[in-house]
């Protein structure tokens, strides 16, 4: 039997539902994209759970750089999928004029590997770092930028948020034309949580992608949108593998797995610049030729 | 009628306590000369107008500043001093290069003198200027007189005393011709005739000075004995832009101080308005009566990152504070002023660069579009920095290094930003993870500088694709220690799980770290 306060609180979720699909006009959370890809969309709360932990290797999970500034506080919890969600941030400010606010040191993105194209410097210059430890602070942060007019992109690091954060979350988001994007841990993906959709982001092998992608020396993901509240999307997939292209600072499908047609090969980008550079490019046991690169600093 | 005047003669710039010399040099006809010093350098023999290595030799080896004369920055210094003696006449104004005038009519009641004793009210006040005066460090001297000419004379020549009505004359008489504020030139032609002082200069006739000397002599020998007006222009007072409000008696609802304080927020925003500018600081002044019933004055300051107008917003920066005061036995009286205003119009235009600008109806709208949002950012990032602190919400600046982890920084949101240096566009890729601080890993290759097979951090990782290195940090034809130790041997590597990660070497101590990952 269903705890009555639970089943109270699914109900009421569930009206919440069909009265926003009432309105007829809403559009769904997740749009597809013109490469088969996934759009989030603004008005609803999206949260991001990196993979768990990689069992069947024994090994531990990666490192989550989310460390408050007090000794033994940096335990590896799983690393925040801050390259998507740069990515759609990005692709978002290029519809929306406005700031993005990185709420939280946890998910800080390295600001060097997004000034390679004209959306990630774009996104570098309207992005602004907030730095809120407690998820007390966060939350009244995010709730702060979500009323806020000026703000078109929230990224949030979503540690320690309990029912309530999610769901003042999710109805402050529904309120706003802000994109808002939170990164949870992986072991709170059993927690229940109001927010609309879910999506989880696991590295992805190349291997496990198709065997011709064994060359790539860009870094690949499997995304899979594991929930999705409201009205159903148009999408002809729930997973797929995206791929870090720091060119174009943009996270390209390139094959849809579980099922979906298969994304283009895009052109490696080409490196240019002064001097001649080639690209070190050792396979681990080929004896092939080494070519080294080397900084004029 | 002349009203009684009063100078003083400031040296320009800070003697300071003895500290140390500080000599201002300018270059003259191509050489270093000295333009002014302080009174140790002058002690020392150092004085205006001789070269600046003789003064150096003079000096010796003492510690000495030698600064840039900057005849500009003195005269903003002396307006500068000009409205801080405000406190001692409501009409002062500045007379370069290193005076000062005060008009004392009236003023003498308030050092003790009225009536007959106004010279020793006087008095009074000219030595509490010039104690004012030396307290911020500013060398002072002055003198006092019913007309403006003669104060001038007698605070460089005479200093220190105040001459009556009836003593004028006489001691206009003896001052020397230069303190009649006339040019050197006429002066020197003054001294070639036998011409030193003022009362020489008085027994030739009226028509003969003018003939020889010119009319201006005649118009400041007047003006000197009170005979001529002069007209001084007096500094405007700044106006300082408040709201106040008193209550009837001490009160300690909050409410009512929270009603209060609100509106008084919006009638200084309407004040702002009505001038057309904004102000970047307030402060909040509480009166109350504390424990004792004795009333105190306590006063908060609120800054913003941008000048705003905005009542809303000024109420809504200001409530915490009111929220947290400390009543006492009451409030009695509230006031809020605006310490730093400025034209609102003009700071507007200043932000970040995502304008699109242009001329033409439709970017008409979209500026208004994006002022409309610049002001909505603005409040944003002032209402988050007054719960996070100053450096609670940073702007990304990329900086030109190679070095990563310094190859950016965060400046506060409300600082302006830095010129944008030209950094160059990276090639390569960089991780979108950085670590505040590499962690140490233990690194198999497969032979010494080939690629990498087995990173052993958190958990061991069979690499399955190396690609490196990429040298960092030094520069080949250097070899200070300084430069080896930031050199550094970067690989990407990605281990059988797809997990890409950002290593390197430390070439100096051969140590391996993780500093980055792809998430």
């Amino acid at each position: 039997m269903v705890p009555m306060d639970q089943a109270i609180q699914q109900l009421r979720e569930r009206v919440a539902d069909l009265a926003a699909a009432d309105r007829g006009k809403r559009e769904p959370p997740v749009l597809p994209g013109p490469a088969g890809e996934p759009i989030p969309a603004a008005g609803t709360a999206h949260e991001l759970f990196p993979g768990p932990s990689e069992e069947r290797s024994g090994r531990d999970p990666a490192l989550y750089r989310g460390h408050e500034g007090h000794a033994g506080a940096s335990v590896p919890r799983g690393t925040p999928p801050l390259a998507l969600m740069a990515h759609w941030l990005a692709g978002h400010l290029e519809r929306e004029p406005g700031l993005v606010l990185w709420i939280g040191r946890g998910v800080w993105p390295y600001p060097r590997s997004l000034d390679g194209s004209e959306a990630g410097r774009r996104l570098l210059e309207r992005s602004l770092l907030v730095d809120a430890s407690g998820a007390g602070d966060r939350l009244w942060a995010a709730e702060l930028a979500l009323r806020s007019a000026a703000v078109a992109g929230i990224a949030l690091d979503g540690r320690e948020m309990d029912m309530t954060a999610t769901r003042r979350l999710q109805l402050a988001s529904g309120q706003s034309g802000a994109l808002l994007l939170i990164a949870r841990r992986a072991e709170e993906a059993a927690g229940r949580s109001a927010c609309a959709v879910r999506w989880l982001v696991e590295p992805l092998a190349p291997e496990e992608a198709g065997a011709e992608e064994e060359g790539l020396s860009r870094a690949l993901w499997k995304v899979r949108l594991l929930r999705c509240k409201g009205l159903r999307p148009e999408l002809a997939h729930d997973t797929w593998a995206l791929e870090w292209s720091r060119a174009g600072c943009s996270v390209r499908a390139h094959a849809a797995a579980a099922g979906g047609s298969r994304g283009e090969e895009e052109e490696e980008s080409r490196v240019g610049g002064r001097g001649s550079r080639r690209v070190a490019d050792a396979r681990a046991g080929s004896p092939g030729h080494r070519e080294e690169r080397r900084r004029s600093a | 009628m002349q009203t009684p005047g009063l100078e003083a003669r400031a040296t320009g710039k800070k003697g300071g306590a003895a500290r140390e010399l500080i000599v201002l040099a300018k270059s003259e006809r191509g050489r270093r000369v000295v333009a002014s010093s302080c009174a140790q350098a002058e002690a020392l023999g150092v004085h205006a107008g001789m070269t600046l290595a003789h003064a150096q030799g003079l000096i010796g080896s003492r510690r000495a500043h030698i600064v840039e004369d900057e005849p500009a920055r003195d005269l903003l210094l002396l307006e500068a001093l000009a409205r801080w003696a405000m406190r001692y006449s409501p009409k002062v104004a500045p007379d370069p290069p290193d005076g000062l005038i005060l008009d004392a009519t009236g003023c003498e009641r308030l050092y003790g003198g009225a009536g007959g004793e106004a010279g020793a009210g006087i008095d009074r006040m000219l030595r509490e200027v010039v104690a004012g005066l030396g307290r911020l460090g500013v060398q002072a001297q002055g003198a006092g007189a019913p007309t403006l000419g003669a104060a001038w004379g007698l605070a460089r020549w005479a200093p220190g005393g105040v001459v009556a009505e009836g003593e004028l004359a006489s001691a206009v008489r003896r001052l020397p011709a230069a303190a009649l504020r006339v040019e050197q030139r006429v002066v020197d032609d003054l001294g070639a005739v036998g011409i030193d002082r003022v009362e020489q200069l008085l027994e030739v006739s009226r028509e003969q000075i003018a003939g020889r000397f010119g009319e201006g002599v005649l118009l400041r020998i007047d003006q000197a004995l009170g005979s001529a007006m002069e007209p001084v222009r007096w500094l405007r007072p700044q106006e300082t832009i408040e709201a106040s409000a008193r209550f009837a008696g001490p009160v300690q609802s909050l409410e009512v101080v929270e009603g209060a304080v609100r509106s008084l927020a919006m009638e200084l925003a309407g004040k702002l308005r009505a001038r057309s500018q904004g102000v970047r600081e307030v402060r909040l002044g509480v009166e109350s009566l504390d424990a004792e019933l004795k009333v105190r004055v306590r006063e908060r300051a609120l800054r913003f990152s941008r000048p705003t107008r905005d009542g809303e917003h000024l109420w809504k920066l200001l409530r915490p504070h009111v929220e947290r005061l400390d009543m006492g036995r009451g409030v009695e009286g509230l006031e809020l002023r605006a310490v730093r205003a400025r034209l609102l119009a003009d700071e507007q235009k200043e932000w970040e660069g995502s304008r699109v600008g242009g001329r033409g109806s439709r970017s008409e709208i979209a500026d208004l579009k994006f002022q409309k949002l610049d002001s909505e950012a603005a409040q944003l990032i002032d209402l988050l920095q007054s719960r996070l602190g100053h450096g609670g919400v940073l702007r990304i600046e990329l900086v030109d290094t190679h070095v990563p982890e310094g190859a950016w920084r965060g400046r506060p949101a409300d600082e302006r930003p830095a010129k944008r240096e030209a950094t160059g566009r990276l090639f390569a890729e960089r991780p979108t993870v950085l670590f505040d601080a590499p962690e140490r890993a233990q690194v198999t290759l497969m032979h010494p500088e080939g690629p990498v097979m087995v990173v052993r951090w958190r958990g061991e990782r069979r690499i399955v694709r190396s690609i490196g290195p990429e040298r960092i940090g030094r520069r080949w034809w250097q070899f200070e220690p300084a430069e080896v130790e930031h050199a550094r041997d970067y690989y990407r590597v990605r281990d059988e799980g797809g997990r890409w990660l950002w290593i390197y070497r430390n070439l100096a101590s051969g140590g391996w770290y993780v500093q980055g990952v792809w998430g």
